[in-house]
């Protein structure tokens, strides 16, 4: 099957093992939620996805005149709070609703947006001035970040399950990941702050 | 994964041709083929030297007639350059695209098409460099 370029590049975009931004990042978005807790986080990947995708649009489009080190800055913070909420709740962030909407869509969002902006002008200068062709690169592009994400989301509920097999909470399980990405994610961020 | 992208604008006389690619990416490849010479694309002599390495991997026929890909234009930016070209005529058109190819395995040239019946997209890869537009 010959797979649509811009669809493996959002794809690999996820699950580049050179940048673990998105990995660490998704990795502690779900660290709380069970499968059967799909609206929640299917909601929030597809949240991150759409602010990603309408960032990168929106920043290609118009050029706008950003920091780069604020942006790149900004990315490390989504982690290191995704990462740092998950601990802080000792692996069970608050949720009083079970609905579609609510504070990790909107956050997710948010993040989705930082990210976006910060791949901008990675891909930006290939893209086709047709607007046609523009629209069908983004739309690829959006839906291997979603498959991406979703393919990482499918290994840490592997990785939980097998934690639930030898007689760990959800909730330590929970603590586990997120006390694992926050490690790393704060290592990522003082060799940013260092350079 | 390495990118480099063609957007072609077929008319019935002539096919418009933008390729643009990222600017290291070109440098590299540019040096290779030079034997090591350090490029740099803001330098004009240079950017002759990456239209000369563009024309060598890009062969384009139209049935068993290969085609002159005459080049318009060049723009440097510090990321990206892109290269206005165009050939003689519309469809069909049979590409063989070995750019950078051999630089990077993962290389993908992708071609936005915008034809008289709407779009061709494709894409060139080291195993399969070769584009038919009908």
């Amino acid at each position: 099957m010959n797979v649509p370029p811009f669809a493996e590049l959002g794809f690999y975009h996820i699950l580049d093992v050179t940048a673990w931004d998105h990995l660490l990042f998704v990795a502690a978005l779900i660290a709380p939620f069970a499968p059967r807790d799909y609206k929640l986080w299917l909601g929030a990947l597809t949240a991150f996805t759409l602010g990603h995708t309408l960032a990168m649009a929106t920043q290609v489009a118009l050029s706008l005149p950003l920091n780069e080190t604020w942006v790149e800055g900004g990315v490390l913070a989504t982690l290191v709070f995704t990462a740092g909420r998950v601990v802080w709740f000792k692996g069970a962030p608050k949720s009083n609703r079970r609905g579609w909407l609510g504070p990790e869509l909107a956050v997710a969002a948010a993040f989705g947006v930082i990210h976006g902006l910060a791949f901008a002008k990675d891909l930006g200068p290939l893209l086709p001035s047709n607007s046609g062709a523009l629209w069908a690169a983004w739309g690829w592009f959006a839906g291997g970040i979603e498959l991406g994400q979703l393919s990482v989301v499918v290994a840490v509920f592997a990785v939980r399950w097998i934690a639930a097999a030898r007689g760990f909470s959800p909730k330590d399980f929970a603590l586990a990941l997120g006390a694992l990405t926050l490690g790393i994610s704060l290592h990522l961020a003082s060799q940013w702050y260092l350079a | 994964m390495h990118l480099a992208s063609h957007e072609l604008t077929v008319g019935a006389k002539r096919t418009e041709w933008v390729v643009r690619l990222f600017t290291d990416d070109l440098e590299d490849a540019v040096s290779a083929s030079l034997g090591g010479t350090k490029v740099r694309l803001e330098r004009t002599e240079h950017q002759g030297q990456a239209e000369n390495y563009v024309r060598s991997k890009l062969i384009v026929f139209r049935g068993r007639k290969a085609l002159n890909l005459h080049i318009d234009g060049f723009t440097y930016q510090p990321d990206a350059v892109e290269i206005r070209m165009h050939v003689d005529g519309g469809l069909p058109l049979t590409v063989t695209d070995k750019l950078l190819h051999e630089r990077f395995e993962d290389q993908r040239n992708v071609y936005f098409v915008r034809g008289p019946k709407g779009r061709l997209d494709a894409v060139s890869t080291a195993t399969n460099p070769k584009i038919e537009l009908r």
